[in-house]
């Protein structure tokens, strides 16, 4: 899930500077689970931007902000709300903006929320960075605690040495080293073996922006020209 | 002969149902002979594909579309020349 949080109202509010009528978007994925752009926030940024002597010409919670398909769908659907509008306040994370904004090359819109992280809901309001999207997965290795993200270095070879007593991390005391709960857990499953693999660098040659990736078609083979 | 429009069905009968799909890839060439039901072409959503038959026997005389291109439920995908006159 991509953690939100949404951006200060005050900030909202200089973003929507010189512009009076907005329409609000939202995403029923991540945005409404981070509660920033779910029905119930959407409703009230509505109301304090009304009460701000903004007009909200329409809103919309787009399925899911990051599929052009919907994204498509819902701005056919409220295509006059949107026309009247000055901008697009979008409450979802940068690729929904992205998204929504690439279908109104004419519109000018906002970003109302800020993108964090890749993260575990551990419940509301508690987010956990677990994984960066490397595309050089140790998973396996390390059954199933990333260290690439959850050890401060990044360390892939074991921990630096800093860790504390109560196995936390020297650059953060607040968060366990993760190479302490690495050990713990091929400990418990009798897996140290593991410990003793030396990986490589840690790739992040395919961390080249902007990453695409696109699924082979299925294409069936060439039909043979029939013999004459 | 009569010319066949074979246009890109219903996606479903939801209100949520998508009203477009991108062209994936034509099964068939201009020119090249297609049975009815036969696949025409692989359609693709934001999480679906599918393939649309084709609903006549007869030769593609024309592809309306390009693949990646995005057409409206009842655009026009091809122009089959039937065998029926």
């Amino acid at each position: 899930m991509i953690i939100l949080k949404q951006k200060p109202f005050e900030e909202l509010l200089r973003e929507l500077e010189g512009e009076t009528n907005v329409f609000l978007a939202g995403c029923a994925d991540c945005a409404t689970t981070c509660k920033v752009g779910g029905e119930e926030e959407i409703d009230a940024l509505e109301k304090k931007l009304t009460e701000h002597g903004k007009t909200v010409t329409g809103k919309h919670i787009f399925d899911t902000a990051c599929l052009a398909g919907s994204v498509r769908d819902g701005v056919k659907q409220h295509k006059e709300a949107i026309e009247a509008a000055d901008s697009i306040l979008v409450m979802a994370c940068g690729t929904g903006v992205q998204s929504i904004g690439d279908q109104l090359e004419d519109k000018q819109v906002h970003p109302g929320a800020e993108s964090l992280f890749v993260g575990e809901v551990a419940r509301l309001g508690k987010y956990a960075e677990k994984c960066t999207l490397c595309n050089d997965c140790v998973l396996e290795l390390t059954d199933g605690i990333c260290p690439v993200t959850r050890c401060s270095k990044g360390l892939v070879n074991g921990p630096c040495g800093g860790y504390s007593e109560e196995g936390k991390c020297e650059v953060d005391p607040d968060k366990d080293c993760a190479w302490v709960l690495i050990y713990k857990r091929l400990q418990k499953r009798g897996h140290l073996h593991k410990m003793k693999e030396i990986r490589p660098p840690h790739g992040y040659s395919s961390h080249h922006h902007p990453r695409s990736y696109q699924w082979e078609k299925r294409r069936p083979p060439k039909k043979e020209p029939a013999a004459p | 002969m009569a010319d066949y429009e074979v246009k890109l069905p219903s996606l479903g009968d939801d209100s949520d149902a998508p009203s477009e799909a991108t062209v994936s890839f034509f099964y068939v060439e201009v020119g090249e002979r297609i049975e009815k039901e036969a696949p025409l072409a692989e359609m693709v959503t934001d999480k679906a594909s599918f393939d649309v038959p084709c609903p006549v026997t007869g030769t593609v005389k024309r592809l309306a579309a390009q693949e990646e291109e995005v057409v409206e439920v009842g655009g026009l995908l091809a122009v089959v020349e039937t065998d029926e006159s």
